[in-house]
């Protein structure tokens, strides 16, 4: 039993962190209709602005917030040299240069960073946790509380702010919202920004864990079920879809994958529970439905 | 003074929609834009609030001037912001997944004021019902509700000049009445300009000052509101004939009606 609450526990600490990427692709499809293939670049980016950061040695929140100015900046710059100029184009075409972003990226990434892996170290106190036969690494508990962190802030802005009432706004109609004075052009840009943090602080959190490579942005893919499994305009569906994608691939690989004797088989289990939800809810467990007059 | 002269509009580069639309509403004023679907007055108000683009659509030739200001080349924004010009878009514009609340509040960014508050109120006191939905999401109310968020959400953005396009449109005879009232207070306490776009012609000219027909993208009648009241051609075209008797099918044929347009 303590087997299994501990793969449980397991699953909804690692879903934490898909829900934070997850979290990133639905902030900008619920805006503009636009699938961010480049989610998990965004990841390494935010692992690698986190890392420049703290090469400065100095105290722990100051690189922090040095760490998110460096992301503000080098998203907004992405954004206004990459997608802005297809503002008001084909949502399908955004997508396919995401694709193009994320492969020029990667390569960029390796350039600067080399093959080997970089180490990033935060010094955080330990909050190892242990009970019974149960046992958490600090790594993990602080994961859990970043992502729990981003997801209230998150919501919090967006339900309770004046800029999250605005980019809602947005999101459900980009010409109404013109027609009453919103600036729609700053509010993208604050969309991608705001999605890119979050993306970030996924990437710090995996970096943190293993270590910081040039395509740790294989991380992305795993969003992809996610924001399919939890419908891809729906908050609610990113946080229920990333626990139990999470808690899916922990259950495999603690006790299938033993069982049936495939390693790395979890890797797999992600996307044939995608097909299972897909097939009674095609449009993902909270995902709206859209209504078409042909 | 909202000036506009010898516009032409032409959407996706080949499909002409206006041609030489000339007409001027002064502020603090009623004026009504009448005309059957098609003749080109949403393109109208699209040109003047600056959102053509969206619809790929090109002002060719023309003048758009606010109080002598050009309109042209002006981004959507900035003619809300600076120009306080604000388009109320047909078919009841609303945020449908926000609360009202929210929905003023949207439509209250463009000023960032202390005042924003106050506004809210003073808007809930012209359209009561709206008060005890305040936290219901908007798309649940009805559609006269929805027109009466529209028309407050249209105010929060503290306008002098107001385009409304279709306030009217598939709502009962009694709320268009309330409507129209609250129009006619919204024009006489606020002193706010308004250039009203309607299909109901009777209810229009009968809150506005003067009055403009158009037909096929250009304007063919220009005159005060009482004269177009009593104007035959128009109580033939939009308000029924006065005339009940079987008419000459012969008669009616519309090339005929046109030539009488210049009269």
């Amino acid at each position: 039993m303590d087997f299994f609450i501990q793969a449980l526990f397991v699953g909804i600490i690692k879903g934490a962190t898909y829900i934070i990427i997850a979290l990133s692709m639905v902030i900008i499809y619920k805006s503009s209709n636009v699938f961010n293939f480049a989610v998990g670049e965004f990841c390494t980016m935010g692992a690698i602005m986190f890392y420049v950061a703290s090469l400065t040695h100095l105290p722990l929140p100051v690189v922090f917030i040095l760490f998110l100015l460096l992301c503000i900046v080098s998203s907004g710059f992405i954004e206004k040299i990459v997608i802005e100029p297809l503002m008001g184009r084909d949502p399908l075409s955004i997508t396919l240069v995401t694709i193009g972003l994320s492969t020029f990226l990667v390569g960029l990434f390796q350039m600067t960073l080399g093959s080997h892996p970089v180490p990033i170290d935060i010094q955080l106190p330990s909050l190892m946790f242990e009970i019974g036969d149960l046992f958490f690494t600090s790594e993990q508990i602080w994961s859990a509380i970043f992502a729990t962190t981003a997801i209230v802030l998150l919501l919090l802005f967006y339900q309770f702010t004046r800029w999250g009432i605005v980019m809602r706004a947005t999101a459900e109609g980009q010409v109404k919202a013109m027609a009453f004075g919103v600036n729609t052009r700053f509010v993208l840009t604050l969309t991608w920004v705001i999605a890119a943090i979050v993306a970030a602080l996924a990437g710090l959190v995996v970096a943190w864990g293993g270590s910081l490579t040039y395509n740790m942005g294989i991380i992305g893919l795993v969003a992809i079920p996610v924001v399919l499994v939890g419908g891809l305009e729906s908050i609610t569906g990113c946080i229920i879809g990333g626990m139990l994608i999470g808690i899916v691939e922990s259950l495999t690989s603690f006790y299938l994958e033993s069982a049936i004797g495939l390693e790395g088989f979890r890797a797999v289990t992600p996307y044939l529970f995608l097909l299972i939800v897909l097939m009674i809810r095609p449009t993902g467990l909270f995902g709206q439905v859209h209504i078409e007059r042909v | 003074m909202l000036k506009i002269e010898n516009l032409t509009v032409v959407y996706l580069g080949v499909i002409s929609v206006l041609h030489g639309v000339s007409l001027s509403a002064p502020e603090q004023s009623i004026t009504a834009l009448l005309g059957g679907n098609g003749s080109g007055k949403t393109t109208l108000m699209r040109a003047i609030s600056g959102i053509l683009d969206i619809y790929e659509g090109d002002i060719q030739k023309g003048e758009i001037e606010l109080n002598k200001v050009k309109l042209n080349g002006l981004k959507a924004v900035d003619i809300t912001r600076k120009m306080n010009l604000t388009y109320m878009m047909e078919g009841r514009p609303i945020f449908e997944y926000l609360t009202i609340k929210e929905n003023l509040k949207a439509a209250a960014s463009c000023r960032w004021d202390s005042n924003v508050s106050r506004d809210m109120e003073g808007m809930l006191a012209y359209f009561p019902p709206l008060v005890k939905r305040l936290q219901s999401k908007a798309g649940y109310l009805s559609g006269g509700e929805q027109q009466m968020l529209c028309m407050s959400m249209a105010l929060m953005t503290n306008p002098k000049f107001i385009l409304m396009d279709e306030p009217s449109l598939g709502l009962s005879p009694i709320m268009v009445k309330e409507i129209f009232e609250v129009i006619g207070r919204i024009n006489s306490e606020k002193k706010i300009g308004i250039l009203l776009s309607e299909q109901n012609a009777m209810v229009a000219l009968k809150v506005s000052s003067h009055g403009f027909v158009m037909d096929n993208g250009r304007v063919v009648m220009d005159d005060s509101a009482k004269a177009l009241l009593s104007n035959a051609d128009i109580q033939e075209a939009y308000l029924g004939s006065a005339d009940q008797d079987g008419k000459d099918y012969k008669e009616a044929k519309r090339y005929k009606r046109r030539k009488r347009w210049l009269g």
